[in-house]
């Protein structure tokens, strides 16, 4: 998803969280883990959808790269 | 779903390259249940959120959360005056989105829409976010401070 609709963004893994930058702004506290099902996947889920927010990338692009997000 | 407008008030001591550091943090964070879990959404600052069962557990998270940013950006700053402009940079980055959802969320609180019972209520107008970070030259007693309960913004 950050690859087709935030395009240059850095994403850096630091010792708690990974650190993503994007068009001037700091998303740092994205989790680290293992992708999963369930718990887990939904709380990945809240979570892209605040990093989407705050990082203020194209919400229709990510509905269309991250239907279940949405 | 309903959502809690609060503000909450963190402090840290945190140690960095070659300092010690004092982070006191008043931000606001909106508490949403959805579904069968609770989630605490930054709103200043906004580059963070974390969720739980219920309101306790998502916001002890939250707190958590928050911590280990602090303790991430204290490993990558080479010295104090990095670390105090990194810190100041994330406090700085309010998640505009959040926040329209924070004030609907006040405005319901005042109307009476929300019960907030038994939790402090802070007047939103009379409370602003800020943070301190200060760098510990002489460790004292007397700046050791706890966190402040969290309060619902009204």
């Amino acid at each position: 998803m950050l690859e087709a609709c935030a395009p240059g963004c850095d994403i850096r893994e630091t010792t708690h969280h990974y650190c993503i930058r994007y068009g001037g702004r700091t998303y740092p506290a994205f989790p680290k883990g293992e992708h999963g099902k369930g718990r887990r996947a939904e709380i990945e889920i809240g979570h892209i959808r605040k990093m989407i927010r705050h990082l203020h990338i194209d919400k229709d692009c990510a509905k269309n790269e991250l239907p279940e997000v949405y | 779903m309903s959502a809690f407008p609060f503000f909450f008030t963190f402090s840290d001591k945190v140690e960095g390259n070659g300092f010690v550091a004092d982070v006191r943090m008043t931000g606001m964070v909106l508490g949403m249940k959805e579904d069968d879990s609770t989630w605490m959404y930054g709103v200043q600052p906004g580059g963070i959120a974390a969720t739980g069962q219920n309101e306790d557990e998502a916001f002890s998270a939250f707190r958590r959360t928050y911590t280990s940013v602090l303790f991430d950006m204290a490993e990558e700053a080479d010295d104090f005056s990095k670390f105090k402009r990194r810190v100041k940079a994330f406090f700085n980055e309010i998640c505009e989105e959040t926040k329209r959802e924070w004030d609907e969320a006040v405005e319901a609180v005042r109307r009476g829409d929300i019960d907030a019972e038994g939790l402090e209520k802070k007047n939103a107008d009379e409370h602003q976010p800020y943070v301190q970070v200060r760098a510990i030259k002489k460790p004292t007693a007397r700046r050791n401070m706890l966190d402040e309960p969290r309060a619902v913004a009204a």
